[in-house]
Protein backbone atom coordinates (compact mmCIF):
# COMPACT_ATOMS: atom_id res chain seq x y z
CA UNK A 1 0.00 0.00 0.00
CA UNK A 2 1.14 3.51 -0.81
CA UNK A 3 2.61 5.11 2.34
CA UNK A 4 0.37 8.18 2.04
CA UNK A 5 -2.71 5.99 1.74
CA UNK A 6 -1.58 4.08 4.82
CA UNK A 7 -1.06 7.32 6.78
CA UNK A 8 -4.49 8.53 5.67
CA UNK A 9 -6.26 5.30 6.60
CA UNK A 10 -4.50 5.23 9.97
CA UNK A 11 -5.63 8.77 10.80
CA UNK A 12 -9.15 8.29 9.53
CA UNK A 13 -9.93 4.76 10.70
CA UNK A 14 -7.32 2.45 12.24
CA UNK A 15 -5.89 5.09 14.61
CA UNK A 16 -8.98 7.27 14.73
CA UNK A 17 -8.21 9.75 17.54
CA UNK A 18 -11.73 9.76 18.96
CA UNK A 19 -12.94 6.18 18.64
CA UNK A 20 -9.70 4.18 18.78
CA UNK A 21 -7.28 6.33 20.79
CA UNK A 22 -9.98 8.12 22.88
CA UNK A 23 -8.13 11.44 22.66
CA UNK A 24 -9.65 14.94 22.66
CA UNK A 25 -12.45 13.82 24.97
CA UNK A 26 -13.06 17.25 26.54
CA UNK A 27 -14.29 19.06 23.37
CA UNK A 28 -15.99 15.86 22.27
CA UNK A 29 -18.23 15.71 25.32
CA UNK A 30 -18.68 19.47 25.45
CA UNK A 31 -19.65 20.12 21.86
CA UNK A 32 -21.45 17.12 20.39
CA UNK A 33 -24.88 18.31 21.49
CA UNK A 34 -24.91 20.30 18.25
CA UNK A 35 -23.79 18.87 14.90
CA UNK A 36 -22.70 22.24 13.52
CA UNK A 37 -20.60 23.05 16.61
CA UNK A 38 -19.04 19.58 16.44
CA UNK A 39 -18.24 19.94 12.73
CA UNK A 40 -16.90 23.47 13.30
CA UNK A 41 -14.62 22.28 16.08
CA UNK A 42 -13.45 19.36 13.92
CA UNK A 43 -12.59 21.59 10.96
CA UNK A 44 -10.75 24.04 13.22
CA UNK A 45 -8.72 21.14 14.58
CA UNK A 46 -7.95 19.97 11.00
CA UNK A 47 -6.42 23.34 10.17
CA UNK A 48 -4.47 23.69 13.42
CA UNK A 49 -3.30 20.07 13.40
CA UNK A 50 -2.13 20.24 9.80
CA UNK A 51 -0.27 23.51 10.28
CA UNK A 52 1.31 22.43 13.56
CA UNK A 53 2.42 19.14 12.01
CA UNK A 54 3.95 20.97 9.05
CA UNK A 55 5.80 23.52 11.20
CA UNK A 56 7.01 20.99 13.74
CA UNK A 57 8.16 18.61 11.03
CA UNK A 58 10.01 21.42 9.26
CA UNK A 59 11.73 22.44 12.50
CA UNK A 60 12.32 18.94 13.83
CA UNK A 61 16.06 19.01 13.20
CA UNK A 62 16.45 22.47 14.71
CA UNK A 63 14.58 21.91 17.96
CA UNK A 64 16.70 20.12 20.59
CA UNK A 65 14.90 17.12 22.05
CA UNK A 66 15.27 18.51 25.58
CA UNK A 67 12.97 21.46 24.83
CA UNK A 68 10.74 19.91 22.21
CA UNK A 69 7.57 19.89 24.35
CA UNK A 70 7.68 23.59 25.33
CA UNK A 71 8.56 24.45 21.74
CA UNK A 72 5.57 22.45 20.44
CA UNK A 73 3.27 24.08 22.97
CA UNK A 74 4.36 27.58 21.94
CA UNK A 75 3.81 26.76 18.27
CA UNK A 76 0.41 25.16 18.90
CA UNK A 77 -0.69 28.01 21.20
CA UNK A 78 0.25 30.53 18.52
CA UNK A 79 -1.77 28.67 15.91
CA UNK A 80 -4.78 28.38 18.22
CA UNK A 81 -4.63 32.09 19.04
CA UNK A 82 -4.46 32.87 15.33
CA UNK A 83 -7.44 30.60 14.70
CA UNK A 84 -9.37 32.37 17.47
CA UNK A 85 -8.61 35.78 15.98
CA UNK A 86 -9.63 34.72 12.49
CA UNK A 87 -12.83 33.00 13.63
CA UNK A 88 -13.84 35.94 15.82
CA UNK A 89 -13.28 38.31 12.92
CA UNK A 90 -14.79 36.36 10.05
CA UNK A 91 -17.00 33.60 11.54
CA UNK A 92 -18.32 35.08 14.79
CA UNK A 93 -21.21 32.62 15.01
CA UNK A 94 -18.83 29.64 15.03
CA UNK A 95 -16.53 31.47 17.44
CA UNK A 96 -19.44 31.97 19.83
CA UNK A 97 -20.68 28.40 19.51
CA UNK A 98 -17.26 26.92 20.29
CA UNK A 99 -16.91 29.05 23.42
CA UNK A 100 -14.07 28.13 25.76
CA UNK A 101 -13.35 24.89 23.94
CA UNK A 102 -11.61 26.82 21.17
CA UNK A 103 -8.87 28.00 23.53
CA UNK A 104 -8.63 24.50 24.98
CA UNK A 105 -7.35 23.17 21.62
CA UNK A 106 -3.92 24.28 22.89
CA UNK A 107 -3.89 21.37 25.29
CA UNK A 108 -5.70 18.95 22.98
CA UNK A 109 -3.99 15.58 23.26
CA UNK A 110 -4.50 14.85 19.57
CA UNK A 111 -2.43 17.81 18.41
CA UNK A 112 0.38 17.43 20.92
CA UNK A 113 0.25 13.65 20.46
CA UNK A 114 0.65 13.81 16.68
CA UNK A 115 3.41 16.41 17.03
CA UNK A 116 5.36 14.15 19.38
CA UNK A 117 4.56 10.79 17.83
CA UNK A 118 4.54 11.62 14.13
CA UNK A 119 5.55 15.12 13.00
CA UNK A 120 8.82 15.10 14.91
CA UNK A 121 9.92 11.92 13.10
CA UNK A 122 8.56 12.30 9.57
CA UNK A 123 8.88 14.54 6.54
CA UNK A 124 6.80 17.67 6.03
CA UNK A 125 4.56 16.10 3.37
CA UNK A 126 3.93 12.97 5.42
CA UNK A 127 3.17 15.10 8.48
CA UNK A 128 0.78 17.26 6.50
CA UNK A 129 -1.08 14.17 5.24
CA UNK A 130 -1.18 12.80 8.78
CA UNK A 131 -2.53 16.10 10.11
CA UNK A 132 -5.29 16.25 7.52
CA UNK A 133 -6.24 12.58 7.94
CA UNK A 134 -6.21 12.61 11.74
CA UNK A 135 -8.12 15.89 11.79
CA UNK A 136 -10.72 14.57 9.38
CA UNK A 137 -11.03 11.40 11.47
CA UNK A 138 -11.70 13.60 14.52
CA UNK A 139 -14.15 15.75 12.52
CA UNK A 140 -16.03 12.74 11.21
CA UNK A 141 -16.33 11.21 14.67
CA UNK A 142 -17.51 14.47 16.24
CA UNK A 143 -19.98 15.17 13.44
CA UNK A 144 -21.49 11.67 13.58
CA UNK A 145 -21.98 11.92 17.34
CA UNK A 146 -23.17 15.52 16.99
CA UNK A 147 -25.85 14.43 14.52
CA UNK A 148 -27.03 11.66 16.87
CA UNK A 149 -27.10 13.93 19.96
CA UNK A 150 -28.74 16.84 18.15
CA UNK A 151 -31.33 14.56 16.54
CA UNK A 152 -32.43 13.02 19.83
CA UNK A 153 -31.71 16.02 22.06
CA UNK A 154 -33.11 18.85 19.95
CA UNK A 155 -35.05 17.08 17.20
CA UNK A 156 -32.93 18.72 14.52
CA UNK A 157 -29.87 18.09 12.39
CA UNK A 158 -27.50 21.00 11.68
CA UNK A 159 -30.21 23.29 13.00
CA UNK A 160 -32.90 22.02 10.63
CA UNK A 161 -35.87 20.84 12.63
CA UNK A 162 -36.79 17.23 11.91
CA UNK A 163 -39.20 16.33 14.68
CA UNK A 164 -40.82 17.94 17.69
CA UNK A 165 -40.17 14.97 20.02
CA UNK A 166 -36.93 15.43 21.94
CA UNK A 167 -35.08 13.72 24.79
CA UNK A 168 -33.33 16.40 26.83
CA UNK A 169 -30.86 13.87 28.20
CA UNK A 170 -29.07 13.74 24.83
CA UNK A 171 -28.60 17.53 24.78
CA UNK A 172 -26.53 17.34 27.95
CA UNK A 173 -22.99 16.13 28.64
CA UNK A 174 -24.33 12.98 30.33
CA UNK A 175 -26.18 12.05 27.13
CA UNK A 176 -23.13 12.94 25.07
CA UNK A 177 -21.06 10.63 27.27
CA UNK A 178 -23.45 7.75 26.66
CA UNK A 179 -23.54 8.34 22.91
CA UNK A 180 -19.74 8.53 22.92
CA UNK A 181 -19.50 5.19 24.71
CA UNK A 182 -21.97 3.49 22.38
CA UNK A 183 -20.20 4.88 19.31
CA UNK A 184 -16.83 3.60 20.58
CA UNK A 185 -18.34 0.17 21.20
CA UNK A 186 -19.91 0.00 17.72
CA UNK A 187 -16.75 1.27 16.02
CA UNK A 188 -14.49 -1.19 17.86
CA UNK A 189 -16.93 -4.04 17.13
CA UNK A 190 -16.89 -3.24 13.41
CA UNK A 191 -13.10 -2.88 13.37
CA UNK A 192 -12.70 -6.18 15.24
CA UNK A 193 -14.88 -7.96 12.71
CA UNK A 194 -12.94 -6.49 9.82
CA UNK A 195 -9.64 -7.48 11.42
CA UNK A 196 -10.93 -11.00 12.12
CA UNK A 197 -12.11 -11.38 8.54
CA UNK A 198 -8.73 -10.22 7.31
CA UNK A 199 -6.91 -12.63 9.60
CA UNK A 200 -9.08 -15.55 8.51
CA UNK A 201 -8.53 -14.66 4.88
CA UNK A 202 -4.77 -14.45 5.42
CA UNK A 203 -4.48 -17.71 7.37
CA UNK A 204 -6.99 -19.97 5.64
CA UNK A 205 -7.65 -23.12 7.75
CA UNK A 206 -6.28 -26.44 6.37
CA UNK A 207 -9.33 -28.14 4.85
CA UNK A 208 -9.28 -31.56 3.13
CA UNK A 209 -10.04 -30.04 -0.27
CA UNK A 210 -7.30 -27.49 0.06
CA UNK A 211 -4.86 -30.16 1.10
CA UNK A 212 -5.83 -32.46 -1.79
CA UNK A 213 -5.48 -29.71 -4.30
CA UNK A 214 -2.08 -28.81 -2.88
CA UNK A 215 -0.63 -32.37 -2.92
CA UNK A 216 0.87 -33.98 -6.10
CA UNK A 217 -1.63 -36.24 -7.91
CA UNK A 218 -1.58 -39.84 -6.74
CA UNK A 219 0.32 -39.14 -3.56
CA UNK A 220 -1.20 -40.56 -0.41
CA UNK A 221 -1.84 -38.39 2.53
CA UNK A 222 -1.02 -39.86 5.91
CA UNK B 1 52.41 32.91 41.32
CA UNK B 2 51.74 34.99 38.25
CA UNK B 3 52.21 31.95 36.08
CA UNK B 4 49.55 30.07 38.09
CA UNK B 5 47.02 32.86 37.57
CA UNK B 6 47.73 32.94 33.86
CA UNK B 7 47.28 29.19 33.63
CA UNK B 8 43.90 29.41 35.49
CA UNK B 9 42.66 32.07 33.07
CA UNK B 10 43.73 29.91 30.19
CA UNK B 11 41.77 26.99 31.68
CA UNK B 12 38.57 29.09 32.13
CA UNK B 13 38.51 30.42 28.58
CA UNK B 14 37.67 27.09 26.92
CA UNK B 15 34.82 26.61 29.45
CA UNK B 16 33.18 29.86 28.31
CA UNK B 17 33.62 28.88 24.69
CA UNK B 18 32.10 25.48 25.45
CA UNK B 19 28.93 27.06 26.88
CA UNK B 20 28.18 28.72 23.54
CA UNK B 21 28.52 25.37 21.88
CA UNK B 22 26.57 23.48 24.51
CA UNK B 23 23.07 22.02 24.20
CA UNK B 24 21.81 24.36 26.93
CA UNK B 25 22.73 27.39 24.90
CA UNK B 26 21.16 25.89 21.79
CA UNK B 27 17.96 25.16 23.73
CA UNK B 28 17.75 28.74 25.00
CA UNK B 29 18.37 30.22 21.57
CA UNK B 30 15.86 27.96 19.82
CA UNK B 31 13.13 28.58 22.40
CA UNK B 32 13.72 32.32 22.40
CA UNK B 33 13.69 32.38 18.61
CA UNK B 34 10.41 30.46 18.46
CA UNK B 35 8.81 32.71 21.09
CA UNK B 36 10.07 35.82 19.30
CA UNK B 37 8.77 34.75 15.88
CA UNK B 38 5.42 33.67 17.36
CA UNK B 39 5.13 36.96 19.24
CA UNK B 40 5.80 38.99 16.11
CA UNK B 41 3.27 36.97 14.09
CA UNK B 42 0.61 37.36 16.79
CA UNK B 43 1.26 41.09 17.11
CA UNK B 44 0.83 41.60 13.39
CA UNK B 45 -2.26 39.40 13.23
CA UNK B 46 -3.81 41.07 16.25
CA UNK B 47 -3.69 44.41 14.51
CA UNK B 48 -5.11 42.83 11.34
CA UNK B 49 -7.92 40.83 12.92
CA UNK B 50 -8.78 42.89 15.99
CA UNK B 51 -12.54 43.20 16.45
CA UNK B 52 -13.23 46.70 17.70
CA UNK B 53 -16.12 47.64 19.96
CA UNK B 54 -17.72 49.57 17.12
CA UNK B 55 -17.56 46.46 14.92
CA UNK B 56 -19.16 44.40 17.68
CA UNK B 57 -21.90 46.99 17.98
CA UNK B 58 -22.51 46.94 14.24
CA UNK B 59 -22.75 43.15 14.33
CA UNK B 60 -25.18 43.27 17.21
CA UNK B 61 -27.39 45.84 15.53
CA UNK B 62 -27.30 43.78 12.34
CA UNK B 63 -28.29 40.62 14.27
CA UNK B 64 -31.03 42.29 16.26
CA UNK B 65 -32.55 44.62 13.70
CA UNK B 66 -31.09 44.08 10.25
CA UNK B 67 -28.44 46.12 8.55
CA UNK B 68 -30.40 49.29 7.84
CA UNK B 69 -31.01 50.44 11.38
CA UNK B 70 -29.48 53.70 12.48
CA UNK B 71 -28.43 54.13 16.05
CA UNK B 72 -27.63 57.32 17.83
CA UNK B 73 -26.16 57.94 21.20
CA UNK B 74 -28.06 59.31 24.09
CA UNK B 75 -25.38 61.48 25.50
CA UNK B 76 -26.56 62.50 28.90
CA UNK B 77 -24.20 63.64 31.60
CA UNK B 78 -26.53 62.14 34.23
CA UNK B 79 -25.98 58.69 32.73
CA UNK B 80 -22.28 59.20 32.30
CA UNK B 81 -21.74 60.19 35.91
CA UNK B 82 -23.60 57.28 37.46
CA UNK B 83 -21.86 54.54 39.36
CA UNK B 84 -23.57 51.52 37.94
CA UNK B 85 -22.41 48.59 39.97
CA UNK B 86 -24.82 46.05 41.43
CA UNK B 87 -24.47 42.58 42.89
CA UNK B 88 -26.44 41.16 39.99
CA UNK B 89 -24.15 42.87 37.47
CA UNK B 90 -22.93 46.15 36.07
CA UNK B 91 -24.06 48.55 33.39
CA UNK B 92 -20.87 48.95 31.40
CA UNK B 93 -19.40 52.38 31.18
CA UNK B 94 -16.45 51.55 28.97
CA UNK B 95 -15.68 53.81 26.11
CA UNK B 96 -17.12 52.89 22.73
CA UNK B 97 -16.31 54.48 19.43
CA UNK B 98 -18.88 54.48 16.67
CA UNK B 99 -18.70 56.61 13.55
CA UNK B 100 -15.58 58.25 14.89
CA UNK B 101 -17.32 59.49 18.03
CA UNK B 102 -15.87 58.32 21.33
CA UNK B 103 -18.31 58.56 24.22
CA UNK B 104 -18.39 56.97 27.60
CA UNK B 105 -21.87 55.48 27.45
CA UNK B 106 -23.47 52.32 26.26
CA UNK B 107 -27.11 53.27 26.04
CA UNK B 108 -28.36 53.74 22.54
CA UNK B 109 -31.56 55.03 21.12
CA UNK B 110 -32.36 52.96 18.07
CA UNK B 111 -34.55 54.53 15.43
CA UNK B 112 -35.58 53.09 12.11
CA UNK B 113 -38.41 52.62 9.72
CA UNK B 114 -38.25 49.07 8.43
CA UNK B 115 -39.76 47.80 5.17
CA UNK B 116 -42.92 46.60 6.88
CA UNK B 117 -43.64 50.15 7.96
CA UNK B 118 -43.09 49.37 11.63
CA UNK B 119 -41.47 52.18 13.52
CA UNK B 120 -38.70 51.07 15.83
CA UNK B 121 -38.07 53.08 18.97
CA UNK B 122 -35.72 51.16 21.22
CA UNK B 123 -33.27 51.57 23.99
CA UNK B 124 -30.34 49.27 23.41
CA UNK B 125 -28.17 48.57 26.45
CA UNK B 126 -24.97 46.68 26.94
CA UNK B 127 -25.11 45.04 30.34
CA UNK B 128 -22.88 42.64 32.20
CA UNK B 129 -24.65 40.13 34.42
CA UNK B 130 -22.86 38.43 37.29
CA UNK B 131 -23.63 35.09 38.92
CA UNK B 132 -22.32 32.92 36.10
CA UNK B 133 -20.41 29.67 36.48
CA UNK B 134 -17.33 29.92 38.67
CA UNK B 135 -18.03 33.56 39.48
CA UNK B 136 -17.94 34.49 35.80
CA UNK B 137 -20.03 37.02 33.91
CA UNK B 138 -22.02 37.30 30.69
CA UNK B 139 -22.26 40.56 28.78
CA UNK B 140 -25.45 41.00 26.77
CA UNK B 141 -27.12 43.49 24.52
CA UNK B 142 -30.70 44.05 25.56
CA UNK B 143 -33.15 45.93 23.32
CA UNK B 144 -36.25 47.44 24.92
CA UNK B 145 -39.19 48.52 22.80
CA UNK B 146 -40.38 51.97 23.84
CA UNK B 147 -43.31 54.13 22.89
CA UNK B 148 -42.80 56.82 20.26
CA UNK B 149 -41.67 59.53 22.69
CA UNK B 150 -39.52 57.22 24.78
CA UNK B 151 -41.50 57.68 27.99
CA UNK B 152 -42.79 54.15 28.49
CA UNK B 153 -41.20 50.73 28.25
CA UNK B 154 -43.35 48.27 26.30
CA UNK B 155 -41.23 45.17 26.57
CA UNK B 156 -38.03 43.42 25.64
CA UNK B 157 -37.50 43.12 21.90
CA UNK B 158 -34.50 40.81 21.99
CA UNK B 159 -31.40 39.79 23.88
CA UNK B 160 -28.06 39.01 22.30
CA UNK B 161 -24.95 37.65 23.99
CA UNK B 162 -21.89 39.80 23.43
CA UNK B 163 -19.14 38.11 25.41
CA UNK B 164 -18.51 36.11 28.55
CA UNK B 165 -15.93 35.32 31.17
CA UNK B 166 -15.32 31.68 32.14
CA UNK B 167 -18.60 30.34 30.72
CA UNK B 168 -17.53 27.14 28.93
CA UNK B 169 -21.09 26.02 28.24
CA UNK B 170 -22.40 29.36 26.95
CA UNK B 171 -22.80 27.77 23.51
CA UNK B 172 -25.57 25.59 24.95
CA UNK B 173 -27.75 28.66 25.27
CA UNK B 174 -29.69 28.76 22.04
CA UNK B 175 -31.62 31.61 20.49
CA UNK B 176 -34.80 29.87 21.65
CA UNK B 177 -33.63 30.29 25.26
CA UNK B 178 -33.07 33.99 24.68
CA UNK B 179 -36.50 34.36 23.05
CA UNK B 180 -37.91 33.72 26.53
CA UNK B 181 -37.12 37.35 27.35
CA UNK B 182 -38.92 38.78 24.30
CA UNK B 183 -42.21 39.59 25.98
CA UNK B 184 -44.37 42.57 26.80
CA UNK B 185 -43.40 44.36 29.98
CA UNK B 186 -45.67 43.49 32.91
CA UNK B 187 -43.67 45.12 35.69
CA UNK B 188 -42.13 41.88 36.95
CA UNK B 189 -38.55 40.69 36.71
CA UNK B 190 -37.63 37.58 34.77
CA UNK B 191 -36.99 34.36 36.65
CA UNK B 192 -34.04 32.19 35.75
CA UNK B 193 -34.63 29.26 33.38
CA UNK B 194 -33.68 25.70 34.19
CA UNK B 195 -32.79 22.97 31.73
CA UNK B 196 -30.67 24.94 29.28
CA UNK B 197 -27.56 22.87 29.99
CA UNK B 198 -25.83 26.08 31.13
CA UNK B 199 -27.89 27.09 34.17
CA UNK B 200 -25.27 29.36 35.71
CA UNK B 201 -24.65 31.24 32.46
CA UNK B 202 -28.40 31.56 31.97
CA UNK B 203 -28.64 32.98 35.50
CA UNK B 204 -26.06 35.63 34.61
CA UNK B 205 -28.02 36.53 31.46
CA UNK B 206 -31.24 36.81 33.49
CA UNK B 207 -29.46 39.06 35.97
CA UNK B 208 -28.24 41.22 33.10
CA UNK B 209 -31.72 41.58 31.59
CA UNK B 210 -33.33 42.36 34.96
CA UNK B 211 -30.63 44.90 35.71
CA UNK B 212 -31.08 46.55 32.32
CA UNK B 213 -34.84 46.67 32.90
CA UNK B 214 -34.38 48.33 36.27
CA UNK B 215 -31.94 50.80 34.75
CA UNK B 216 -34.37 51.81 32.01
CA UNK B 217 -37.22 52.18 34.50
CA UNK B 218 -35.42 54.13 37.16
CA UNK B 219 -32.61 55.98 35.42
CA UNK B 220 -33.97 56.60 31.93
CA UNK B 221 -37.70 56.83 32.68
CA UNK B 222 -37.35 58.29 36.17
CA UNK B 223 -39.56 55.77 38.00
CA UNK B 224 -39.31 55.98 41.77
CA UNK B 225 -37.43 53.20 43.50
CA UNK B 226 -39.27 52.82 46.80
CA UNK B 227 -36.62 50.46 48.07
CA UNK B 228 -33.71 52.75 47.19
CA UNK B 229 -32.72 53.27 50.83
CA UNK B 230 -33.32 49.63 51.85
CA UNK B 231 -30.48 47.27 52.68
CA UNK B 232 -29.91 43.72 51.45
CA UNK B 233 -31.81 44.26 48.19
CA UNK B 234 -29.35 42.38 45.98
CA UNK B 235 -31.40 39.18 45.94
CA UNK B 236 -34.81 40.85 46.19
CA UNK B 237 -37.12 41.27 43.21
CA UNK B 238 -38.19 44.79 44.11
CA UNK B 239 -40.88 44.84 41.44
CA UNK B 240 -42.83 42.04 43.18
CA UNK B 241 -42.04 42.57 46.86
CA UNK B 242 -44.53 44.14 49.28
CA UNK B 243 -44.85 44.73 52.98
CA UNK B 244 -47.51 45.84 55.40
CA UNK B 245 -47.25 47.35 58.87
CA UNK B 246 -49.65 46.34 61.64
CA UNK B 247 -48.82 48.13 64.88
CA UNK B 248 -45.20 47.28 65.56
CA UNK B 249 -45.26 44.13 63.42
CA UNK B 250 -44.11 44.17 59.80
CA UNK B 251 -45.25 41.45 57.41
CA UNK B 252 -43.30 41.06 54.19
CA UNK B 253 -44.34 39.21 51.07
CA UNK B 254 -40.94 38.89 49.45
CA UNK B 255 -40.14 37.60 45.99
CA UNK B 256 -36.45 36.88 45.62
CA UNK B 257 -34.47 36.97 42.42
CA UNK B 258 -33.31 33.70 40.95
CA UNK B 259 -29.96 32.41 42.17
CA UNK B 260 -29.20 30.04 39.36
CA UNK B 261 -29.87 27.14 39.28
CA UNK B 262 -32.38 27.98 42.04
CA UNK B 263 -35.38 29.87 40.76
CA UNK B 264 -37.10 32.74 42.58
CA UNK B 265 -38.68 32.06 45.97
CA UNK B 266 -41.80 33.75 47.35
CA UNK B 267 -41.58 34.00 51.13
CA UNK B 268 -43.83 35.53 53.78
CA UNK B 269 -41.86 36.83 56.75
CA UNK B 270 -43.12 38.54 59.88
CA UNK B 271 -40.78 40.67 61.98
CA UNK B 272 -41.71 41.69 65.52
CA UNK B 273 -40.87 44.74 67.61
CA UNK B 274 -37.67 43.13 68.94
CA UNK B 275 -36.44 43.00 65.32
CA UNK B 276 -36.39 39.24 65.24
CA UNK B 277 -38.21 36.92 62.87
CA UNK B 278 -41.59 35.80 64.23
CA UNK B 279 -42.59 33.62 61.30
CA UNK B 280 -41.00 32.43 58.09
CA UNK B 281 -43.08 30.67 55.45
CA UNK B 282 -42.11 29.72 51.93
CA UNK B 283 -45.12 30.02 49.61
CA UNK B 284 -43.26 29.30 46.37
CA UNK B 285 -40.19 27.10 46.52
CA UNK B 286 -37.71 27.95 43.78
CA UNK B 287 -35.60 24.84 44.13
CA UNK B 288 -35.34 23.37 40.67
CA UNK B 289 -36.29 19.85 41.69
CA UNK B 290 -37.79 18.00 44.62
CA UNK B 291 -34.42 16.47 45.34
CA UNK B 292 -32.94 19.92 45.96
CA UNK B 293 -35.95 21.14 47.94
CA UNK B 294 -35.45 18.16 50.23
CA UNK B 295 -31.81 19.07 50.67
CA UNK B 296 -32.60 22.57 51.94
CA UNK B 297 -31.68 23.47 55.51
CA UNK B 298 -34.34 23.70 58.20
CA UNK B 299 -35.29 27.33 57.59
CA UNK B 300 -37.50 27.37 60.71
CA UNK B 301 -34.26 27.85 62.70
CA UNK B 302 -34.36 31.48 61.53
CA UNK B 303 -37.45 32.13 63.65
CA UNK B 304 -36.26 34.18 66.64
CA UNK B 305 -33.05 35.25 64.91
CA UNK B 306 -31.98 38.88 64.72
CA UNK B 307 -29.76 40.63 62.18
CA UNK B 308 -26.50 39.49 63.78
CA UNK B 309 -27.59 35.84 63.85
CA UNK B 310 -28.66 35.99 60.20
CA UNK B 311 -25.45 37.69 59.10
CA UNK B 312 -23.54 34.90 60.84
CA UNK B 313 -25.53 32.37 58.81
CA UNK B 314 -24.72 33.92 55.46
CA UNK B 315 -21.18 34.80 56.46
CA UNK B 316 -20.44 31.23 57.37
CA UNK B 317 -19.44 32.00 60.97
CA UNK B 318 -22.17 29.67 62.22
CA UNK B 319 -20.56 26.71 60.57
CA UNK B 320 -21.84 25.27 57.29
CA UNK B 321 -25.53 25.61 58.14
CA UNK B 322 -26.55 26.64 54.64
CA UNK B 323 -24.10 24.42 52.74
CA UNK B 324 -26.45 21.49 52.52
CA UNK B 325 -26.44 20.59 48.84
CA UNK B 326 -29.09 23.21 48.07
CA UNK B 327 -26.89 26.12 49.09
CA UNK B 328 -28.20 28.55 46.50
CA UNK B 329 -31.80 28.03 47.61
CA UNK B 330 -30.76 28.40 51.26
CA UNK B 331 -28.89 31.57 50.40
CA UNK B 332 -32.06 33.10 48.94
CA UNK B 333 -34.01 32.28 52.11
CA UNK B 334 -31.39 33.87 54.36
CA UNK B 335 -31.11 36.92 52.10
CA UNK B 336 -34.90 37.38 52.27
CA UNK B 337 -34.75 37.14 56.06
CA UNK B 338 -31.89 39.65 56.17
CA UNK B 339 -33.89 42.06 54.00
CA UNK B 340 -36.88 41.74 56.31
CA UNK B 341 -34.99 42.27 59.56
CA UNK B 342 -32.53 44.94 58.38
CA UNK B 343 -35.28 47.21 57.04
CA UNK B 344 -37.74 46.89 59.92
CA UNK B 345 -37.17 50.48 61.12
CA UNK B 346 -37.63 51.91 57.62
CA UNK B 347 -40.94 50.09 57.24
CA UNK B 348 -42.20 51.21 60.65
CA UNK B 349 -41.27 54.83 59.96
CA UNK B 350 -43.03 54.57 56.61
CA UNK B 351 -39.96 55.81 54.83
CA UNK B 352 -40.49 53.63 51.84
CA UNK B 353 -44.18 53.91 51.28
Amino acid sequence: MNKYAKISLDGLIYQNPTFMLVLGTCPTLGLISSASSAAGMGLTVVVILTLSNIIISALRKLIPSQVRIPAYIVIIATLVTLARMILEKFVPSLYDSLGGFLALIVVNCIILGRAEAFASKHTVVESAVDGIATGLGFTAALTIMGIICEFFGSGSIFGLEIMSFTIDFFAKPAGAFMVYGICIAVFVYIMDNIERAKRIKKNKPLTHEALMSATPSGAEVA
Amino acid sequence: MAEEVISEVKEEKPKKQNFFKSTSFKCIVVLLAIVLVCGIILTICNSLFYVSDSERLERTIKNMYGSEVNSEYIYDSDIEDLTLEYTSGTIETTSLEVDGVDKNIVVFKVLNYVDSGEEINDYLLKVTGTGGYSGGTVTCWVAFTMNSDFTEMQGVRSVSIDSNVSQSYISKIKSSNLEYFSTAYDGANFDTQAGTGASFSMGAITNAVNLAMEFVNTTLLGAEDIYASFEYTDYIDKSSTEYSVNGDVVTYNIKTTGNSPAKAFVITITVGSDKTIESFEITTNGSTADAFANLMFDYSIMVGMDLTDLEALIGGTSGDTISTGATRSNELCVQAALFAVANYDLCISGGAQ
